[in-house]
């Protein structure tokens, strides 16, 4: 809480210098105390972004399972695609709503990302990308982290700490990783970046004599700015007294072996306590599939899912991790983006047996929020929203799926919307129109939208559609009956999954049946290269 | 203006050599201020030609380690245990090297040619010999150097060049070879018509698991002629991959592009630019150097340290460099005798944001700034607990000495520091006042602790 009250003095008395910060960063402050965090916390939306790193196969995580009318992607889809696409009875049918009509389903290693979708609670954006697409990892990851084109120099989220004006250390946005990404970069605000919680301490924070070294690390910030790179230096210093000092005796959650299930397990100890932290970021690396994608994809998607079940109930492919399901409370002010910097080509490369997806453009996003609530004045409206991209014909497939929706509107979407703190940069494109709801009556006119939407004309892309279609409205009591089953997080659980039927795939959803492991996409992608290297 | 000849300050002294040589010591401070900076650039670049040199006992060790790890699948050892071997081998040759230049341009290679272990079995034989391979090119020909690494086993893997076969060529590696290799995106001069072009004039190459031999496959090899970057590429067979790196190499950009990454990775980061309009001086002069000698690393690296740019570059330009991990760790252990190889060492040096032979993606490590983070921050201050205990441990006869705790000037220079800056000093000292009653030893760990995580020992 050092900076919090470091600013807080600041503000009332001037300056806040060194003589001030001393007392504060000694062991005597070790313990934490929610009074001296900003009391806005409490009230104030979270935002988890997990970016999908490598370019993540939107073709296999949204699949086609079926030719609609002008559009024959199904049959384009396997046509171009002979050894890595998913026949339609191995997909998990995207079929609330009027979604059905459009005949995609979610790969079937989702099964926790299809529940919530059933219980209303994601919306998936379709063709998102951005103009003048780079196909390169480094450019596209900048320009999806910061929204800035076509030179990216800050991050959307750093952009929103400069507009809220928050301090360094302060635990408001946070990556959990080594590096403090572009995203969490402003142009005068930082974010901070953690390992894990348990990490976020000094080897020598018993040693007596503790206090005064760490004090001395935070006054390395006093570094002359006369020299940037070493002022930045020992801001970073500072900066790492105070997180460690708001960290101590917080609660922190068992390591998990699958580093992006740490990550959200992570993530949510940090939202479920009083620590002011509102937006969060957390990375899954290993998307790059150029080769033998079948093998390293799908246990890639069953890590992320695997991850989003422990985050919202608490257990990893059925299995209790401890902390039970997230807290009604902060569930209703989370919203989480999943995100990747491109998606891959149409068509496979390579010979057969070892096909994988070059990089592409255009994607699907993801948006999870709380449970649908009509009482909300901040609502996602789930489901799909957005055109998907056309995909040529069956004699004359296209290479690459084209933007159908401007990332930069769905950033501005959450900034506007959920976080209430839209981006000048963004103002001219606009949120999208449907995409989350604020006011009186935001719950309930979201669910009326989402039961509503009629299904989408497919034949052209167009700028996003999504206007409520009265007439429309048959599938909302069903949606509402599968969020019902389970009412205190809105999510079925994995046993009443298979229960809920549908025309999901023909296995039961259970872990062993999708042939997961702990680990499995570390392992598999490591198979892969074995036999590529074996056929080689 | 100084010229090449003229006496080298204290400051350059510690600059020079904390940029390409693991960091000074008191000793090389003391000798080397005051005569000539040339005639230490000149012992810098002294290095016997690795191909016909007596091997050194460390090289033995590679060797040995790279034969322990060729049949790794089924070993009792596991890869990761292969895996922090190999770390630990690099990280001594790093500290003990009689040539601190050519370990770092190793260190500098692996960044751009960044090929990371498989997990979770690394093929960790793969990687040591691919190691070498950069060892030997380290301050060669960057052509003979990318000739080398495109054929390299582990390469060969890591980017897929091994799947690349018609008629559905893999891009993998033709496109990172552009990016990251050759010509960059500041801004990129190539299509991705160029990129495919480029994959076909690459397939064919695959590399035997067991024996590690490349061959090349007539029948996987596209036939047909390519065009890249506005030239035509007719079918060469297994000698065509060297018509694109001379197609690539010749375009304006590249000399301007590697020379961004020498100054980047050996100097400071430069602002952002248009590398072909508006470069970076010391970016500019880099890149006639290497274009003068058509492509030797030596003659680049020589106008890179003597250019004005790099030996006064001044902090208030922000012509700094934050140094990497596996730099300070190795200026460390070279200063205090203390070895690397242990797991206690990659432990902090991974929590620092490196890990050798496994580096976060295609792209390397970050640079600079990128370095600065409370994660790396805690590990570099837990470094110096750790390094500490590691002296403190020594037997008395192979203890360097260390000037007495209050002496903070004598401290300055032990850890390689031309001086302390008034902030510095100012809080150090406080500290020590405030620890007076303190055992020395338990005084002495904090101010180790404190002076690895000072602006002045993290920024050079």
């Amino acid at each position: 809480m050092t900076l919090t009250r470091r600013r807080f003095l600041a503000g009332v008395g001037g300056t806040a210098g060194a003589a001030l910060l001393a007392p504060i960063v000694g062991p005597a402050h070790r313990a934490f105390g929610a009074a001296l965090v900003d009391p806005a916390t409490a009230i104030r939306n979270r935002l988890v972004v997990i970016f999908l790193q490598g370019g993540n196969d939107g073709l296999n995580t949204v699949i086609p399972r079926g030719d609609v009318a002008g559009a024959a992607r199904h049959s384009i889809y396997r046509k171009v695609r002979p050894s890595i696409s998913y026949a339609a009875g191995d997909t998990l049918a995207l079929d609330a709503y009027s979604d059905s009509a459009h005949a995609l389903g979610l790969n079937r290693a989702l099964p926790t990302v299809h529940a919530l979708y059933r219980s209303g609670r994601v919306a998936i954006v379709q063709g998102v990308d951005y103009p003048s697409h780079s196909y390169s990892h480094f450019t596209s990851t900048d320009i999806w982290q910061s929204g800035e084109l076509p030179t990216p120099a800050s991050g959307w989220i750093g952009r929103h700490l400069d507009r809220a004006g928050i301090g360094e250390g302060e635990l408001r946005a946070v990556a959990v990783g080594t590096d403090l990404p572009l995203i969490l970069r402003g142009r005068h605000t930082p974010g901070t970046a953690i390992r894990s919680i348990a990490a976020t301490e000094f080897s020598d924070a018993a040693v007596k004599g503790a206090g005064s070294r760490h004090a001395t690390l935070a006054r390395f910030s006093d570094y002359p700015r006369a020299e940037p790179v070493r002022h930045a230096a020992g801001r970073i210093a500072a900066q790492t007294v105070d997180v460690v000092s708001v960290l101590r005796g917080a609660r922190s959650p068992a390591e998990q072996p699958v580093a992006v299930v740490d990550g959200l397990l992570t993530a949510r100890t940090l939202l479920e306590q009083p620590l002011g932290v509102e937006t969060i970021f957390v990375r899954q690396p290993g998307y790059d599939t150029h080769v033998a994608e079948t093998r390293t994809h799908e246990p890639l998607l069953g890590d992320l899912d695997g991850a989003l079940e422990a985050f919202f109930l608490g257990s990893f492919r059925g299995r209790a991790l401890g902390p039970g399901p997230l807290a009604p409370s902060v569930a209703a002010r989370t919203l989480v983006l999943v995100v990747s910097e491109f998606g891959r080509r149409i068509g496979e490369n390579g010979a057969a047996a070892a096909g994988g997806t070059d990089h592409g453009a255009a994607a699907p996003v993801f948006l999870i929020g709380p449970p649908p609530d009509a009482a909300a004045r901040v609502a996602l409206v789930p489901g799909l929203h957005g055109d998907h991209p056309a995909m040529g014909t069956v004699a004359l497939p296209a290479d690459n799926l084209t933007m159908t929706t401007d990332v930069r509107r769905v950033f501005q979407s959450i900034l506007q919307g959920w976080l209430a703190s839209p981006d000048p940069m963004f103002e001219s494109l606009g949120a999208l129109p449907n995409l989350i709801l604020t006011g009186a009556n935001a719950g309930a006119k979201a669910a009326t939208l989402a039961g509503g939407r009629a299904p989408k004309r497919v034949t052209a892309p167009g700028p996003t559609s999504g206007a409520p279609d009265p007439a429309a409205g048959a599938d909302l009591a069903g949606a509402a009956a599968v969020a019902g089953e389970s009412p205190e997080f809105g999510v079925a659980l994995p046993e009443r999954r298979a229960a809920a039927g549908g025309d999901g795939p023909s296995v039961p959803l259970t872990a062993a049946a999708l042939g997961l492991t702990i680990g499995a996409g570390a392992l598999a992608a490591h198979r892969v290269r074995e036999e590529a290297r074996e056929e080689a | 203006m100084a010229t090449p000849s003229s006496p080298a300050t204290r400051g350059e002294v510690a600059r020079l050599l904390g940029r390409v040589a693991f960091g000074a010591t008191a000793a090389d401070l003391d000798h080397w201020t005051g005569r000539p900076y040339v005639e230490l650039v000149e012992q810098l670049l002294a290095v016997p030609d690795p191909a016909t040199r007596a091997p050194l006992p460390d090289d033995e060790r590679r060797v040995a380690l790279q034969q322990a790890t060729r049949n790794a699948p089924g070993a009792e050892t596991p890869p990761a245990e292969y895996l922090r071997q190999a770390q630990g081998w690099w990280l001594e040759r790093m500290r003990t090297t009689p040539w601190p230049l050519e370990e770092r341009m190793t260190l500098m290679w692996h960044g751009l040619f960044a090929t990371a272990a498989d997990r979770p079995r690394p093929d960790v034989s793969m990687l040591l010999a691919q190691n070498q391979t950069l060892r030997l090119n380290a301050l060669g020909n960057f052509r003979s150097m990318l000739a080398a690494v495109t054929l390299d086993p582990a390469m060969l893997h890591w980017l897929d060049g091994a799947q690349n076969a018609t008629p559905a060529p893999n891009e993998n590696y033709a496109r990172e070879f552009f990016e990251l290799f050759t010509l960059g995106k500041y801004p990129a001069p190539y299509t991705e018509t160029d990129i495919r072009q480029a994959a076909r004039v690459l397939t064919g190459w695959s590399a035997d698991p067991n024996t590690r031999t490349v061959s090349f496959s007539k029948a996987r090899h596209d036939q047909g002629t390519k065009t890249v970057l506005g030239r035509t590429i007719g079918n060469l067979d297994d000698r065509e991959y060297h018509e694109l790196i001379g197609v690539a190499l010749d375009h304006p950009m590249a000399a301007r592009f590697v020379a961004l990454k020498l100054v980047a990775d050996l100097a400071y980061v430069p602002a952002a630019a248009n590398l072909l309009a508006s470069p970076d001086p010391l970016v500019a002069k880099v890149a006639s150097a290497l274009r003068a000698s058509n492509w030797d690393l030596r003659e680049a690296v020589r106008a890179l340290v003597l250019a004005d740019e790099f030996r006064h570059g001044s902090g208030a330009d922000a012509r700094q460099l934050v140094r990497q991990p596996a730099e300070l760790v190795a200026a460390s252990g070279r200063l205090f005798n203390v070895r690397l190889d242990d797991n206690k060492v990659l432990d902090v040096l991974s929590r620092m944001g490196q890990r050798l032979f496994d580096p976060p993606n295609v792209g390397g490590w970050p640079r600079g700034p990128a370095w600065l983070s409370p994660v790396t921050e805690l590990a570099r201050y837990d470094w110096g607990i750790v390094c500490h205990a590691k002296w403190n441990g020594l037997p008395l006869t192979q203890r360097p000495a260390v000037p007495a705790t209050d002496d903070l000037d004598g401290w300055a220079a032990r850890v390689g520091l031309d001086a302390l800056s008034p902030t510095t000093r100012s809080a150090l000292s406080r500290y020590l006042a405030e620890q007076r009653t303190a055992a020395d030893v338990d005084r002495r760990a904090g101010l180790v602790a404190l002076l690895f995580t000072s602006p002045e020992w993290t920024v050079i």
